[in-house]
């Protein structure tokens, strides 16, 4: 493949990649560092892949990879899925719908206005303020499960109304 | 993506905890195997890291407020207007995605660092276009542009110049982006809108400077009748480079504008006009132009802002006719061809559904939305009966033959319908003139004709239930109109006009009318106090229908 197909195929994926990223290192900003890593790792070897399947098979397989020794390298506790698991995961991965970043980002936005207020503020204090469900739970005078059970709602919520948006638009499109 | 929002409860403590990184060996362990035997929870489990991860994007932009444009650009915060938030996140996204396209391509595999990848400086990006006809090479949002001339024909194109001034382009513009501080206007109507960090960006046009000062103002320009600044918030200093004022300079403040005339030789205060140039979204009109095979947008002031829909859109449309916003925010749009179906757009004028498919001999004229939540329709002209549209399709709620007791009673031209107060469906009956009264969808008897509420009306077209009261537009003669027919004697609803064939006609908040005058292919809004403003000056229309009013926000948005 060229280097600029093998490019625009990943930045396709992105949102998921640094979602499958994010769900090993857990830090924004490593899993971001970690996909440009894997990215530009792409590129040097784009002229190895025979096809798409293969190119994200492989950006999968080396982010992965780097995920862990990134993680190592920082000294990191590896508080990390089993090995099985994390192939069961990454299997799933391949199989989920690729969206780009703008669509996502549109999507989002659209979605995040449609929740109530109150779900937004819950949002906007997990990521905005950086603020943990405990510190959450301390702010709002709540028990701290009741956070996380109330922000994983909304994930749900903000979950289903971006695949409804996206949908809606593959469809149109 | 089909399970409830409940299903994954029991994972939230165990994703936030491993999200987190403190997760007991126990509940890693039980996370562990949960992952390894539900494959709902593994999908789940994928879906919340890609979610997270966009949000997390989404707020790390808010928070730096920066999109990465070429680094000899000042990469100072910026400020975004009200209500242009989502397009910097989304532009934003789209900018890194295309600069990295650009350096990862071109950065030289195995060297350490690559030299600027493109040659030229990206000063500005587009944000967001709409209903955007170009002028010049069309852009793409997100696009990072260099310095270059920008020309669109109709619509609106907002751009963020350098480190944060937002530019937005109204209707017939163009512009040359000369650097991050500074464009040349050669015509039309643009909105600047400058942060503090960037105080001091100007805005060139034959013989005058208009320097920023800290603001928010708008200028026009014409080769013919010269320039108009506007300031709408803070200062700008207008310095005079040519003609007989050379040298002269205005400060304007906030609420003030003065004209230039094009040959620079006078200038005149003149009263601000937010209205022409606001770039902030007001209330909008959609205009359905059935025989034109489109549907046009302006703003109240019946500045033309650009096409909503055309017979090219993606799906195309045939003769749009009855347009109505639903519950969700979303604007229903009839084709008034038998068989025409009924779609689904969201307000930007984006497709989004097909929401009745479309019977054979069947022709959807007026759209309504019922206290059940459900669309309903006239068929005025075919099977000349009413519709309620169910599961996609359209199901007969008032017969043809609307009395049992009374079998020579029928509709003849059913066209107006709306919903009163009680949940009352009100059917006007154009070849009668009457307005007959059936039971809502909530009643007993769904559908059955209750009373005669008003007779004798010359030709009413469409039907509206207003504080209380309800209206219909007659034509013919010179009673063609709106006019307050019940509960009080017939009275006309605004000052008389002269007008042909009325079909739709809406009341507005302030008091004036709109009204849709097919036979003279016109719209106008008659304001209380008798002016008559022309809608679609700018673009000619060629069969007017249906109107609708679209407001700045949907008020259920909030209501979950």
């Amino acid at each position: 493949m060229d280097r600029e197909t093998v490019v625009r195929r990943v930045m396709t994926h992105r949102p998921m990649f640094v979602g499958f990223i994010l769900s090993i290192v857990r830090d924004y900003h490593l899993a971001e560092d970690v996909y440009q890593e894997t990215m530009v790792r792409a590129i040097e070897h784009s002229d190895t892949f025979e096809n798409e399947t293969h190119l994200l098979a492989w950006v999968r397989k080396v982010a992965r990879n780097e995920s862990i020794e990134l993680l190592r390298r920082k000294n990191r506790e590896p508080v990390m899925l089993n090995a099985e698991v994390l192939d069961l995961v990454e299997s799933e991965w391949s199989r989920m719908t690729p969206m780009s970043s703008q669509d996502m980002a549109q999507a989002l936005e659209h979605c995040l206005k449609q929740l109530t207020q109150r779900s937004r503020r819950l949002i906007e204090m997990r990521y905005a303020q950086s603020l943990t469900g405990h510190e959450i739970a301390r702010v709002t005078d709540r028990k701290p499960q009741s956070v996380y059970q109330t922000l994983h709602r909304v994930y749900r919520k903000l979950n289903d109304c971006i695949q409804r948006q996206t949908a809606s638009r593959g469809a149109a499109s | 993506m089909t399970q409830a929002a409940e299903h994954f409860d029991d994972l939230a403590a165990l994703l936030a905890g491993y999200e987190q990184g403190n997760l007991s060996p126990a509940e890693l362990a039980a996370l562990n195997d949960r992952l390894v035997h539900d494959v709902e929870a593994r999908r789940w489990f994928n879906e919340y890291f890609q979610l997270t991860a966009a949000i997390r994007s989404r707020y790390q932009v808010d928070a730096t407020g920066s999109i990465p444009f070429e680094s000899a650009v000042d990469a100072a915060p910026t400020v975004a207007p009200r209500g242009m938030t989502w397009l910097k996140y989304a532009a934003a996204a789209a900018v890194i995605l295309l600069a990295a396209v650009g350096w990862l391509i071109q950065r030289p595999v195995s060297s350490s660092e690559s030299s600027s990848p493109t040659g030229r400086i990206a000063i500005a990006t587009l944000l967001h276009s709409r209903n955007v006809t170009w002028g010049s090479d069309p852009l793409t949002e997100g696009m990072p542009i260099a310095d270059r001339t920008i020309a669109i024909r109709e619509g609106r194109a907002d751009l963020m110049i350098g480190a944060g001034t937002m530019m937005s382009l109204i209707g017939d513009t163009e512009v040359r982006l000369d650097g991050p501080m500074h464009v040349t206007m050669i015509r039309g109507r643009a909105v600047f809108d400058c942060p503090p960090s960037m105080k001091g960006f100007s805005v060139g046009l034959p013989g005058v400077e208009v320097m920023d000062l800290g603001t928010r103002f708008a200028v026009a320009q014409s080769e013919v009748d010269g320039t108009e600044v506007h300031v709408l918030k803070g200062h700008v200093r207008v310095s005079l480079t040519g003609g007989a004022m050379n040298g002269r300079q205005i400060e304007l403040a906030a609420n003030q504008a003065v004209h230039l005339t094009a040959d620079r030789s006078t200038a005149t205060d003149i009263a601000l006009n937010v209205h022409a140039f606001d770039s902030e979204r007001g209330d909008e009109v959609l205009i359905s132009d059935t025989r034109g095979d489109r549907v046009l947008r302006y703003d109240l002031n019946g500045q033309y802002i650009g096409r909503f829909i055309t017979s090219e859109s993606n799906p195309p449309m045939r003769r749009p006719g009855g347009i109505v916003m639903g519950p969700d925010g979303r604007v229903y749009l009839a084709e008034s061809d038998a068989g025409g179906r009924i779609l689904c757009f969201d307000r930007e004028g984006r497709y989004e559904s097909t929401y009745c498919a479309g019977s054979p001999g069947v022709t959807p004229d007026t759209l309504v939305f019922g206290p059940d939540g459900a669309l309903y329709f006239t068929d005025a002209f075919n099977s000349k009966q009413v519709y309620r549209v169910q599961r996609s399709a359209a199901h007969v709620f008032i017969a043809n033959r609307y009395a049992p007791d009374a079998p020579g009673r029928h509709f003849g031209v059913p066209r107006g319908m709306c919903f009163d107060d009680r949940g009352r469906l009100l059917v006007a009956d154009r070849e009668s003139g009457d307005v007959l009264a059936f039971a809502g969808p909530e009643a007993a008897k769904p559908g059955r004709l209750l009373e005669l509420v008003v007779d004798g009306l010359s030709r009413p077209q469409s039907l509206l239930w207003r504080d209380d009261k309800l209206y219909a537009t007659q034509t013919g003669g010179p009673g063609s109109g709106l006019w307050s027919v019940y509960p009080t004697p017939a009275a006309r609803a605004h000052p008389p006009v002269a007008l042909n064939f009325v079909v739709e006609a809406q009341r507005l908040d302030d008091g004036s009318t709109l009204v849709v005058d097919t036979s003279a292919r016109l719209v106008f809004r008659v304001l209380a106090d008798g002016e008559i403003i022309r809608f679609g000056a700018d673009e000619k229309l060629i069969g007017p229908t249906h109107v609708l009013l679209m407001p700045t926000e949907n008020p259920l948005t909030e209501k979950e």
